[in-house]
């Protein structure tokens, strides 16, 4: 899309959670709305990890706060195992909650400066009771030795080891979902390699379910089973990470795809596939949000929002008038 | 991490707890009683019996500071307890709550803080009547707006941090929220404050005193006694000046330590902190024959003097660069890539630093320039382009005028003349009606346009060399393509050199011809790009290569990992820095340092390096433009 629909959204009660039409609005002062997230579906079954890519301002990080409902969504259905969250106050909002939960981008400003690393990751314990897993144990599956670790500040530590930090807090309450966020925009690609197989291992070892957001696709395909490519607040394709970096059918997933350098897909030079800068989500462009910079848009991508629709008849959706076929 | 307080805020530390100590304990010193009248001769000076004297009517003035002491320090620390005790609960409501709490208190505190502060405190005690509780009550109120608005502002800033976030997932409570996250972090603005504001109050109360509208007489304020010595200012000025003294003392006290907690409450990594020394010129080898190249880097090295040791950010990098061609410098944080370039630009401290070795410009010796002249070069010879393009532009000017300077002054242009070829030079960048653009400011411009104004400038005066650091990283992906294509086109029409400093590897492969890769301030790999990167030497830089992911990988392909992390520059591991997180590393690698050897045009720096080729065992790459 830039589009909106649910032909991609497989029965309920085969996925883990479900989001269904979420809208995420900010008022942008001057009594104009910032459109973050328009009506954006995904589900992830269990053990799987969706990757959400796009650039800067395409409601990848809205959506995930929406998620935890950290503010919730305008409107939209957020369903974890069946429980309707959008819908939950108080206690029992916090009660389900806790079986999300979330790692950011910046490693600095995701742990407290003037709290211990023990007392950072023993939070959630402590809230509910010890009611969760060792703190050592944690520590130790993320990489971090709790002998010489666990009593020191987060300013002692680099920002790949404040990252192995907020994942520790992130799984001690033994979470089915983890949103990751951009949780390696900010290091440097031999520690990211390092957090992208980490978060592989504990995938596995504690049958994680992984959101994994980041702007750089190929990053979320060497993570993912499926990408979803957001675009100002739309879908525009979603697809088996393999099958959508070979067969890219949304114009905005080619530009993208061919935009990194070296990438090898035989694509046309990214030029040709996008020109000029995403509009305001203040005043977006009517029909596909993309059509402005698409080489390819017609009357019809301006008139008329493409629906999600299955390209191949199986498990490869786009939100396009004229995929590439 | 953190700061050392330093001296001056101990010795304020102290005058502070001795003027408490005498004021606590006024009664118990060996002095005579304040209100004893002719406990000396009037007016008498400085003695042995009377340290500071006696005033008009004999009473010791030792005696009468300390216990004016308690009613100033009492009104100055009572009055901001009592004025936190009231404002942090409302500024940690409005902070935390935002909304509609937000909006009603601070929608009343700023009626509160339009009100001025000292008349109105003059009048209340001027009607209520002047004793120590309605001087302190009053100053404690008035104190109230500033304590909400600066603990709104703390709070607020840290409310929106991910870790407060991370918390409310987590399932904390608010209150718990409020105790455990963001109260530790907003105590320290707090504290700083608090000792500013018993400073404030202190002078208020001085100033209250001063015109007898605070604790009356007999008892001794601070303010009442400067008041009563001023009529004695000829015959005896000590009686006016030892209150005044200990009062100025006190004031500035409270002010060094306020200050310096703040200072020292800004946690922020250290350890490039420069000493106070001049900048030292470390020995190098002369420079060698020139090559003719465009710019030519021998043996360049740049060392932080810090308390830790010097940290060697470059450590003889030696290159040559042609017009045409472009160089990419890659590294990870801390290799020293970027301090590289701003090493050869001249752009370094003055103080502690110690810098060697040589770069020539087209024959000239840049090394040897003067500031005065170096300043020439800059911008007319050697443009540079920073990742951030919004702390490249000045954000009150506009863009006309920010892309017409250089012109000005470099080229002596007219204000018409500059105005014309700045549009040229937007035009040329790819910005859209460029004649709009020049009266808008930085802030009206999305990223990927503002790095092409900083582009457009630093190519305004037609420079021979670009240097771009990490351009791009600030960007899109989309973006940041459109850039290169820029920076690259540019350098065919204006036969210009390129210098592309970038982490991204991808990047470097497809837009540079010729390759440095850095670790720990050396050159560890240098060559042809397709040398370096088809046919890698050192284990460094095939890690790297490995260790990012590419779109032609299987999902779920299990990329290289390099065990730790780049070393501390100020105490780099002997033989071969990188040995420590080397498959390879051998015995000799910890004994002495690989130096860089040639393979024709290829250079590496390692004992053992790689033999088979990228191709090989990668596969296929698709490389090109």
């Amino acid at each position: 899309m830039a589009g909106s629909g649910t032909a991609h959204l497989r029965p309920r009660d085969e996925v883990l959670l479900q989001a269904v039409g979420l809208v995420v609005e900010f008022p942008a002062g001057r009594g104009r709305t910032v459109r973050a997230v328009s009506g954006v579906s995904f589900d992830l079954a269990r053990g799987e990890t969706l990757g959400i890519v796009g650039e800067s301002g395409c409601g990848k990080s809205s959506t995930a706060r929406a998620l935890i409902q950290l503010p919730p969504p305008r409107s939209g259905s957020v369903r974890l195992d069946g429980v309707e969250l959008t819908t939950l106050r108080g206690e029992a909002l916090r009660r389900t909650r806790r079986r999300l939960q979330m790692i950011f981008q910046d490693p600095i400003s995701s742990l407290n400066p003037r709290r211990r690393v023990r007392d950072i990751v023993a939070e959630g314990p402590r809230v509910w009771g010890h009611d969760g897993l060792a703190v050592d144990e944690v520590l130790e599956a993320v990489g971090l030795d709790p002998a010489t670790a666990a009593e020191r500040r987060p300013h002692e530590f680099s920002g790949g080891q404040c990252q192995r930090v907020s994942i520790a807090r992130a799984l001690v309450l033994e979470p089915e979902v983890v949103i990751c966020d951009e949780p390696v925009s900010a290091l440097d690609v031999s520690v990211q390699a390092q957090i992208l197989g980490l978060l592989e291992d504990l995938k596995a070892r504690f049958g994680l379910t992984l959101v994994f957001i980041a702007h750089d696709l190929a990053v979320v395909k060497n993570v993912s089973d499926r990408v979803l490519v957001m675009y100002l607040g739309k879908t525009c394709e979603l697809a088996p990470s393999e099958e959508l970096v070979a067969r890219p059918a949304h114009p905005y997933t080619r530009a993208l795809l061919a935009s990194i350098p070296g990438g090898g897909l035989g694509l046309p030079p990214a030029d040709r596939l996008i020109t000029g800068e995403p509009p305001s989500p203040v005043s977006p462009p009517t029909g596909c949000r993309f059509r402005t910079r698409c080489p390819r848009a017609a009357a019809r991508c301006a008139a008329e929002e493409p629906e999600i629709r299955s390209l191949n008849g199986g498990d490869h959706f786009v939100a396009c008038h004229y995929p590439d076929q | 991490m953190r700061r050392r307080l330093g001296a001056g805020f101990w010795i304020a530390v102290a005058w502070i707890a001795l003027v408490l100590a005498a004021a606590v304990l006024a009664d118990l010193l060996p002095i005579a009683r304040y209100d004893e009248t002719l406990a000396g001769p009037p007016q008498a000076g400085p003695s042995a019996a009377h340290p500071f004297g006696t005033d008009g009517l004999g009473r010791d003035v030792l005696s009468r500071v300390v216990h004016g002491a308690r009613v100033s320090l009492g009104v100055g620390i009572g009055a901001v307890v009592l004025g936190l005790a009231i404002g942090a609960p409302l500024g940690v409501l409005a902070g935390y709550r935002r909304r509609a709490a937000d909006a009603v208190i601070m929608a009343v505190n700023d009626v509160a803080l339009a009100f001025p502060a000292l008349v109105f405190a003059l009048a209340v005690v001027a009607f209520a009547g002047a004793s120590l509780r309605n001087v302190l009550v009053v100053l404690g109120v008035l104190g109230v707006p500033a304590w909400t608005r600066l603990i709104r502002g703390a709070t607020l800033s840290f409310a929106e941090r991910e870790f407060v976030l991370a918390a409310r997932v987590l399932g904390v409570r608010d209150r718990r929220i409020l105790w455990r996250e963001i109260m530790p972090n907003v105590a320290v603005p707090a504290a700083s404050y608090a000792f500013v504001g018993m400073a404030v109050v202190v002078v208020a109360e001085g100033s209250l005193a001063f015109l007898g509208l605070s604790v009356q007489a007999p008892t001794p304020t601070w303010g009442g006694l400067i008041n009563e010595g001023r009529a004695l200012m000829e015959t005896a000025p000590h009686v006016v000046l030892a209150p005044s003294v200990v009062m100025f003392l006190t004031v500035l006290s409270f002010n060094l330590v306020g200050d310096r907690l703040r200072a020292a409450g800004d946690v922020r990594p250290s350890g490039l902190e420069p000493t106070r020394q001049a900048p030292a010129v470390l020995p190098s080898a002369g420079p060698r024959p020139l090559t003719g190249a465009l710019l030519q880097v021998d043996d360049l090295r740049t060392h932080f003097l810090t308390p830790r040791g010097p940290v060697k950010a470059v450590d003889g990098v030696s290159f040559t660069l042609e017009r045409g061609r472009t160089l990419a410098v890659v590294g990870e944080s801390g290799s020293g890539k970027s301090m590289l370039i701003r090493s050869v630009l001249g752009l370094l401290p003055g103080a502690g630093v110690a810098r060697g070795g040589h770069v020539h410009l087209g024959g000239d010796e840049l090394t040897a320039f003067t500031p005065e002249r170096m300043r020439q070069v800059l911008g007319r010879r050697l443009g540079a382009v920073f990742q951030d393009p919004m702390t490249a532009l000045n954000p009150v000017r506009t863009i006309g005028a920010q892309v017409a300077e250089p012109l000005r002054v470099h080229l002596g242009m007219s204000r018409r003349q500059a105005r014309e070829e700045a549009a040229r030079l937007l035009a040329s960048v790819g910005i859209p009606d460029p004649a709009r653009t020049l009266g808008r400011y930085p802030h009206q411009l999305s990223g990927g346009m503002r790095q092409r104004v900083t582009i457009a400038m630093a190519l305004s005066c037609g420079p021979d060399v670009l240097f771009a650091d990490e351009p791009t990283t600030a960007l899109d992906v989309t973006v940041q393509d459109q850039v290169l294509r820029l920076v690259h086109r540019l350098r065919e029409e204006r036969d210009m050199a390129v210098v592309l400093v970038s982490h991204d590897l991808s990047v470097v492969r497809q837009w540079a011809d010729e390759v440095i890769v850095m670790y720990a301030g050396k050159v560890v790999e240098r060559g042809p790009a397709a040398d370096v990167f088809e046919r890698t030497r050192m284990p460094y830089t095939e890690a790297l290569l490995q260790a990012a992911p590419r779109l032609t990988d299987p999902a779920h392909h299990r990329l290289r990992v390099i065990p730790g992390r780049p070393p501390d520059l100020a105490a780099v591991p002997d033989g071969c820095a990188f040995r420590p997180r080397c498959a390879y590393a051998r015995d000799r690698c910890a004994e002495q340092a690989p130096p860089l050897v040639a393979e024709g045009g290829h250079l590496h720096a390692c004992w053992h390096p790689v033999g088979r080729t990228m191709t090989e065992s990668e596969g296929a790459d698709s490389h090109g433009r």
